[in-house]
């Protein structure tokens, strides 16, 4: 138990409690459970109402923010399009505004239709079909009453959600070992047939009806599976297998997404077609009337039956389990395998699991095979406890600052990778974009292979982790918008290829008639295209859109030149492209100090707001003047400031002006080393700028790493800056950059001059805010020990300034 | 001395280190993982698949 409060946000509805097959393993009506017997055939209107009403009831109670409801059988699609669609629209209509709703609906695939496959799609309901292998695999033991193979209906379900048309409601494939199955042959089968994820499951076993073995201490079933996982990793994992993913999550600290694996309280709640609750089906194994408890959705509520003596003994842990799983090695990921496979009639549920060697054995060679995973050095530790110290107070050297960037290099490799493996999963993204991130992916993965600081380097560029949280954020659910964005991982893997000598070929996309390469500039002048072939050879870069060709010379790219790009014919005559130029991403420049300006990039209006524009030759050349004076007032007023400025300020971005004479700044959060500005009136305004938002860089590298405060805290707090409240995080940041301002205008103070008595005003306004923000944040409950101790830091930082 | 270790909650002790690691290898942890890894970063969003652990279902 992690102290979160139990919750069910998971209901399986049982529509239907006969099946059209007679699966000989079927756990349902092959077990010692019998209940079925006694069960409605359907689900009756009554039923869904109140199981619908009980969710909501549910939700509200607890603020769910999501539930997720699995339609289940018997064989749920014998309820009919017309009664699956009834009981959808009840389930959407008692949780409306209320949380998110996600249906899936598991079947054996035989009745699927398109217009089931139309009902699903209109409504989001994710299906997932079970197959046991190949045709002889699936034959063993899923049949028709009559014998006959059940394996070519399936296989014609599965096709049809694999198209295009559906393949977005296409959750996966599950799959029941059986041993006597080659496990590559069945593995291959499954991949095949394309699923987004597969679920290998172990046949449901107990001591006292244990599994069928070649031998009595035999662990065919890690055998199995090992064959499988050794496959998968060689293949370059090409699917998600849930088996080995709940394992690797495990082992990192995460929970399992199956109740087959982990420590986990069971947050699952069966309801059968009469509106009784009961327990999880596995049970149906154990014993007659296992699953029951003798509560349902007429008189009792979600939360009664997770108080039910059977439940709540499931959500105690590594508590509830015997002594011999407390003292194992692997307790944490195996969590004593599934409750079901523990039952020996005597002892209760008091035992190991019947399948305890096989998973030490399977969990063993995963953990051994993806070392990485279990190593456990959190990025966090890349930062030093007198780094922290140092930042804290407001302050931090250039070897603070380095920090940083190491411990930004797991994130954003990270990011990037969860940005491909979201988008090789979401419904949401058609196969002509997917199969173009796959091919951008695996130019950027060669890359990686050979050249790793090339990738860290281009991964770096501060716009990464803006475009990385947009593609997150627009990959949720079907109708998921700005898919598109995904085709910028082309544009990074060519970058990563440019720089890193290699040759590769990869489409990247045109975004207002430019093609934008981060971190080198774009190519203006393809008007009309969306998207450009883009091939890097040893010397030159070919870009091709529509008919149109170009090529590029690579080291006038790498060298920052600004040229017109050469039209090329294949037959190389002189080519007629459109006249086309390349413009670099210029650099601002002064002594110890070089800042790339993010003017053209199609994400740096994520990081900073409204971007202006590329800048005229003139405005460019007044931004170069102003920038050098300003550093040169940095390190001679603000010394303390400038190495970790020069250390870690990599980009700006310019802003526009909203109002004459308003100044504009900001630094993002996640635009590690970037900060925005409109270009100040005077030099002096302009180092301001840059020592405040800069801050604000820095704090938010320390929040990508660690809990200052609980995230979950939604409270608001009175500020000195606003007359309303502000969240925490909000607080938080203003306070750390108000830090630098009034060190700013503190040095000012003492340099003298014709606006001392100014600067010495700016100062104790500054000093008065910090002072009172500090307290109020001291005294927030939300805040993590690690938090107490910042603003501790912060507090020392006021102090030192004066 | 106040370790940054000592000072993590228990919650986040594990994460993985993927700076030595291949690009592939990472994305081959798996959804949950990667989440784990990048959440902080990412406020405001949350885990987009399957809170809740999948029941073992075999129709």
């Amino acid at each position: 138990m992690d102290g979160r409060a139990l919750t069910a946000n998971q209901v399986v509805l049982k529509v239907h409690s006969r099946c059209d097959l007679a699966c000989d393993h079927c756990y349902v009506y092959e077990s010692a459970d019998q209940s079925w017997r006694g069960r409605p055939l359907v689900i009756s209107r009554d039923v869904v109402s109140r199981s619908a009403l009980r969710i909501a009831e549910h939700v509200k109670t607890h603020e769910l923010g999501r539930v997720e409801v699995v339609l289940h059988g018997g064989e749920p699609l014998l309820a009919g399009v017309a009664g699956l669609r009834a009981i959808l629209v009840e389930l959407e209509g008692a949780l409306a505004g209320l949380c998110q709703l996600d249906v899936k609906v598991h079947t054996n695939g035989i009745l699927l239709s398109e217009d089931f496959c139309d009902l699903f799609a209109e409504h989001g309901v994710g299906v997932g079909i079970s197959l046991d292998g190949d045709k002889a695999a699936n034959d063993r033991h899923r049949r028709y009453r009559d014998g006959r193979s059940s394996y070519d209906p399936a296989v014609r379900a599965i096709r049809l959600l694999a198209g295009d048309r559906y393949r977005h409601i296409y959750s996966g494939l599950l799959c029941t070992i059986d041993v006597a199955n080659d496990p590559v042959s069945v593995y291959e089968t499954l991949v095949a047939l394309r699923p987004p994820r597969i679920d290998f499951l172990l046949p449901h076993a107990t001591h006292d009806s244990p599994p069928k073995r070649s031998a009595a201490a035999g662990t065919d079933y890690a055998d199995w599976l090992i064959a499988i996982f050794d496959r998968w990793k060689a293949d370059g994992y090409p699917v998600r297998i849930r088996t080995f993913d709940s394992i690797t999550a495990t082992l990192a600290g995460a929970d399992s997404s199956t109740e087959a694996l982990g420590l986990a309280p069971v947050q699952m709640v069966v309801i059968e077609t009469d509106g009784a609750y009961e327990q999880a089906d596995s049970l149906k194994v154990t014993y007659d009337g296992a699953p029951a408890t003798g509560l349902d959705v007429f008189r009792h509520s979600l939360d009664t039956v997770l108080e039910h003596p059977g439940v709540a003994s499931r959500q105690q842990g590594i508590a509830e389990l015997n002594a011999v799983c407390r003292e194992c090695p692997v307790v944490r990921t195996c969590g004593g395998g599934m409750y079901a496979h523990r039952y020996r009639s005597g002892s209760g549920f008091d035992n190991p699991s019947v399948f305890c060697a096989d998973l030490l054995k399977l969990i063993t060679h995963v953990q051994d095979k993806l070392p990485h995973v279990s190593a456990a050095h959190a990025a966090a530790r890349l930062v030093s406890e007198q780094a922290l110290a140092e930042i804290g107070r407001g302050l931090g050297g250039a070897d603070a600052i380095e920090q940083l960037f190491r411990a930004q290099q797991p994130l954003r490799r990270s990011l990037i990778a969860a940005v491909y493996e979201t988008a090789m999963r979401a419904p949401a993204v058609s196969s002509r974009i997917r199969d173009q991130v796959h091919d951008a992916w695996q130019v950027l993965a060669a890359a990686d292979a050979s050249r790793p600081d090339v990738v860290n380097a281009v991964l770096a560029h501060p716009s990464l982790h803006a475009w990385s949280a947009r593609c997150l954020a627009g990959l949720r659910g079907p109708t998921a918008d700005r898919v598109n964005d995904l085709l910028h991982l082309g544009a990074v893997a060519a970058v990563a290829a440019i720089q890193g000598q290699a040759r590769a070929r990869v489409m990247v996309p045109v975004v207002a008639g430019a093609l934008h390469l981060p971190g080198l500039g774009r190519l203006v002048g393809l008007a009309d295209a969306e998207l450009a072939d883009l091939e890097v050879d040893t010397d030159l870069v070919t870009v091709r859109a529509g008919t149109d060709v170009w090529r590029l010379p690579r080291p006038r790219l790498q060298a920052g030149d600004a040229f017109p790009a050469e039209p090329w014919s294949p037959d190389g005559t002189p080519g007629y492209a459109v006249a086309a130029r390349w413009e670099p991403v210029r650099v601002l420049t002064a002594p110890g100090i070089r800042v790339a300006v993010d003017e053209t990039g199609p994400y740096r209006d994520l990081q900073q707001g409204a971007a202006a524009s590329r800048l005229p030759d003139a405005d460019f050349r007044q931004w170069q003047e102003s920038f050098a004076l300003a550093w040169e007032e940095i390190q001679e007023h603000h010394a303390p400031y400038a190495p970790a400025l020069a250390a870690g300020l990599g980009t700006l971005t310019p802003l526009p002006a909203v109002t004459p004479g308003v100044e504009v700044s900001g630094g993002a959060r996640p635009a590690f080393g970037a900060v925005g500005t409109r270009l100040p009136d005077d030099p002096a305004t302009l180092s301001l700028c840059l020592m405040q938002e800069f801050q604000h860089v820095k704090l938010g590298a320390i929040l990508d790493l660690f809990d200052l405060f609980d995230p979950s805290d939604k409270s608001l707090y009175r500020t000195p800056w606003d007359a309303r409240p502000w969240p925490l995080e909000r607080l938080l940041r203003n306070t750390y950059a108000q830090l630098a301002v009034c060190g700013y205008w503190r040095n000012r103070t003492a340099g003298g001059g014709d606006d001392q008595e100014h600067a010495s005003r700016r100062y104790l306004h500054a000093r008065d805010g910090i002072e009172a923000a500090i307290e109020t944040l001291a005294g927030c409950e939300s805040l993590t020990p690690l938090g107490e101790h910042f603003i501790a830091q912060m507090r020392s930082g006021l102090m030192a300034i004066g | 001395m106040v370790t940054t270790e000592e000072l993590r909650p228990a919650s986040t002790s594990a994460m993985v280190d993927e700076s030595g690691i291949p690009l592939t290898e990472i994305a081959a942890l798996g959804p949950e993982v990667l989440w784990r890894t990048i959440e902080r970063a990412l406020p405001g969003l949350s885990p987009e698949s399957a809170p809740a652990a999948a029941f073992q279902s075999s129709i």
